[in-house]
């Protein structure tokens, strides 16, 4: 599904941000990348999402190298995966409702399929009595939520998610954490950044960690650990 | 693209104008200022032009025949002369008539040519033209003295000189004026839509990421750019017009409109308004377009 070979990135500043990161992650799997700030974990969620090309190396998502994407597709592209941030990333003059539907309008859905897609994932994340309010109202889970619901209406086939529980307590993560485990058992390859120890430890999930831009382990069910 | 997208798109364009009210009350006052200042000094520029025309028009020359000048011969000149290039008015002044507007002039006096009558009147048949523009005047003097009959052909050098440069400097300088005046109101309108549009750069980030196309983003922008054009053009339009038929109604009313004649005569608010408002709609909807085009693209690139 994901495949990273020998890939490094260095910024224009010179920061060596990834050295040489080799990796595949498999269809429907549940990966945890883990590090402290300024390991690469933002940067390899970046070049998923193809927001950077790496100085070397390859990337390939369903059997497709993205280094080689030309700019025109790439908006196609991101319509497969789903994204959650940190700061949710709402549209903050649409509703919830709408945040969702604008997610099916950039792929030119129908009003039919929109009314009959968005309510159904409002209900699988728990949001559906907010639907006609505003981010500004909403707390900060709700608002993860809502981020989930947006980037699960399109039936992505990876949801990629960078520190989602960052800006929430432990009880509000700890309900985000089920319903990304939901979306995983549907099928979706889940891959989550984060350095959220309890979480990483009670999932017992696959767990990547990087160091300073290296991949220092991989472990399958592990825990979180980051070598001093 | 599909037709509910476009219709999609479109809706969001005008969604956004009143979602962000500030932002807009701000880009729309920016573009009826800077137009309205434009719209002032283009009636200012029109109407000198005007008056430099009107100067213009009053360039006369005079022929005057040989008194062996036959009838015939001169109708034929007559037909001639209104073949010419330039030539606004023509007419015929017959000896007789000169010899009658001559003892009018001179009014209580006018005893002193109770001597002259038909039989000896001095004075020649002469043609008064009047020109559209001074530049003809060389051409018309040239053709005029290559007839026989054509005792001598009497203009103004001077006069001729003087309004034909001052006519042509006015409108350099106008159009220079005008010109600059529209770089400048294209550069305010430029600054208010892209900092109007770079407040929102997140929203364009967060489109991003979920996969929507450039143009996706771009076409709502360029929407609201163009309605906040017009509604600018339209409000500098309507304050335009009124502070001008204001000063046309002050005008008309004065004293120095009769003293000065039709020299200072403004023009009438519709011969103004027309290509004022046309410009006001080409510089605010073409400006607003561009300026939200070229805005939004520096934050495309994600």
């Amino acid at each position: 599904m994901i495949r990273f070979e020998n890939v490094t990135m260095v910024y224009d500043n010179g920061h060596r941000a990834l050295n040489n990161i080799n990796l595949t992650i498999g269809n429907g799997e549940f990966v945890f990348i883990v590090g402290e700030s300024g390991a690469g974990k933002s940067t390899l969620i970046k070049l998923l999402l193809k927001e950077i090309d790496p100085t070397a190396g390859s990337i390939f998502v369903k059997d497709m190298d993205i280094t080689k994407m030309k700019r025109k597709d790439i908006p196609y592209y991101r319509r497969g995966i789903g994204v959650v941030f940190q700061d949710f990333r709402l549209l903050p003059h649409k509703t919830v409702y709408e945040n969702v539907a604008f997610a099916m309008e950039i792929m030119e859905a129908s009003k039919k399929e929109i009314r009959r897609q968005v309510p159904a994932v409002l209900n699988m994340v728990g949001l559906a009595p907010k639907a006609n309010s505003f981010p500004g109202q909403l707390s900060g889970g709700e608002q993860q939520r809502t981020s989930l619901a947006r980037a699960l209406v399109n039936n992505p086939s990876i949801l990629i998610a960078d520190e989602p529980t960052g800006n929430l307590d432990t009880a509000t993560a700890g309900e985000i954490m089920k319903i990304i485990n939901m979306i995983n058992h549907r099928g979706t390859t889940v891959l989550m950044a984060t350095h959220a120890r309890e979480i990483v430890d009670s999932m017992k999930k696959r767990v990547i960690t990087l160091h300073k831009g290296a991949m220092v382990s991989d472990k399958e069910k592990g825990e979180y650990f980051v070598e001093a | 693209m599909k037709l509910r997208t476009w219709k999609r798109m479109a809706k969001q364009g005008f969604h956004n104008v009143f979602r962000n009210r500030i932002m807009s009350l701000a880009s729309v006052s920016a573009i009826a200022a800077a137009l309205f200042v434009l719209g002032l000094v283009l009636m200012v520029v029109m109407n000198i032009n005007n008056i430099v025309a009107s100067l213009e028009s009053k360039v006369e020359v005079t022929i005057f025949l040989k008194s062996e000048a036959q009838r015939l011969d001169i109708q034929s000149l007559e037909r001639q002369i209104k073949s010419w290039e330039g030539i606004s008015e023509l007419r015929f002044v017959s000896k007789q008539e000169a010899l009658n507007t001559w003892k009018e002039e001179w009014g209580d006096k006018k005893y002193l040519l109770d001597g002259y009558h038909a039989g000896n009147n001095p004075l020649p048949d002469s043609f008064h033209i009047k020109l559209e523009k001074p530049e003809y005047v060389a051409d018309i003097v040239e053709k005029a003295n290559a007839f026989k009959m054509v005792e001598k052909v009497q203009y103004s050098k001077d006069v001729v000189d003087s309004i034909s440069s001052i006519a042509s400097t006015t409108r350099i300088f106008g159009l220079i004026i005008v010109a600059v005046l529209i770089a400048m109101a294209m550069i305010i309108i430029h600054n208010t839509i892209r900092i109007s549009v770079y407040s929102r750069r997140r929203e364009v980030n967060i489109m991003k990421y979920i996969g929507a196309t450039d143009w996706y983003i771009r076409w709502p922008f360029l929407m609201e750019g163009m309605v906040l054009g017009l509604f600018g053009a339209v409000i500098s339009g309507g304050l335009t017009a009124g502070v001008y038929s204001m000063l046309v109604s002050r005008m008309s009313g004065s004293p120095v409109q009769s003293n000065l004649l039709s020299l200072f005569q403004l023009l009438p608010l519709e011969r103004v308004m027309y290509p004022v408002s046309a410009l006001f709609l080409l510089v605010g909807v073409m400006v607003g377009t561009t300026a939200s085009l070229l805005s939004i693209s520096r934050h495309l690139r994600v």
